[in-house]
């Protein structure tokens, strides 16, 4: 019995979503992610503040203007 | 050597292996999936042989590291007198 078959798995639709187009055999989410190529590296002290020896995934949140999560022109980046 | 000025050397040598320890972590991450990158693997020895010599000397100074057969212990057991992550300022100044 292969449950990962859509047949079995199914999508069940949240309660009161069942009109929500959930079609059979729905492919759920696939993610993808690019193939990271090692260039150039931060020095060992300034990897372990920003949490990666990768430049390019240094990422670090920044405070936003976004609070009550209504989106207003100073989120959009 | 003043009492401050060895704590600051420990604390700095502990700083140290951090840094060290993280670059072979996010590098061994980096060759999961990339184990073909010579560049990333000569790197990745670096660093190892470097913090191995680092925690020797760490060891050999101011007592084991780690425990359950990791590191080595003088006498008497000294394990326990180690100050436990927990009860020193352990965060990085600055950071």
């Amino acid at each position: 019995m292969d449950y990962r078959h859509p047949r079995y798995c199914w999508p069940r639709a949240p309660y009161g979503y069942y009109d929500y187009p959930m079609k059979k055999g729905l492919e759920l989410a696939e993610a993808y992610i690019p193939y990271q190529q090692y260039t150039t590296s931060l020095s060992p002290m300034e990897a372990l503040r920003a949490g990666t020896m990768f430049p390019e995934l240094v990422r670090p949140y920044e405070k936003k203007g976004c609070e009550g999560g209504k989106a207003d022109e100073s989120c959009s980046r | 050597m003043n009492h401050a000025h060895a704590d600051n050397e420990r604390r700095e040598l502990l700083d140290q292996i951090r840094a060290i320890e993280f670059m072979t972590i996010d590098l061994n991450l980096y060759l999961d999936t990339h184990p073909n990158d010579r560049r990333a693997l000569n790197e990745y020895n670096y660093y190892t042989r470097q913090l191995q010599a680092l925690r020797k000397e760490y060891e050999m100074r101011y007592g084991p590291l780690t425990n359950f057969g990791y590191s080595l212990s003088q006498y008497p057991w000294a394990w326990i007198n180690e100050p436990w992550p927990w009860e020193e300022d352990h965060y990085m100044e600055g950071c």
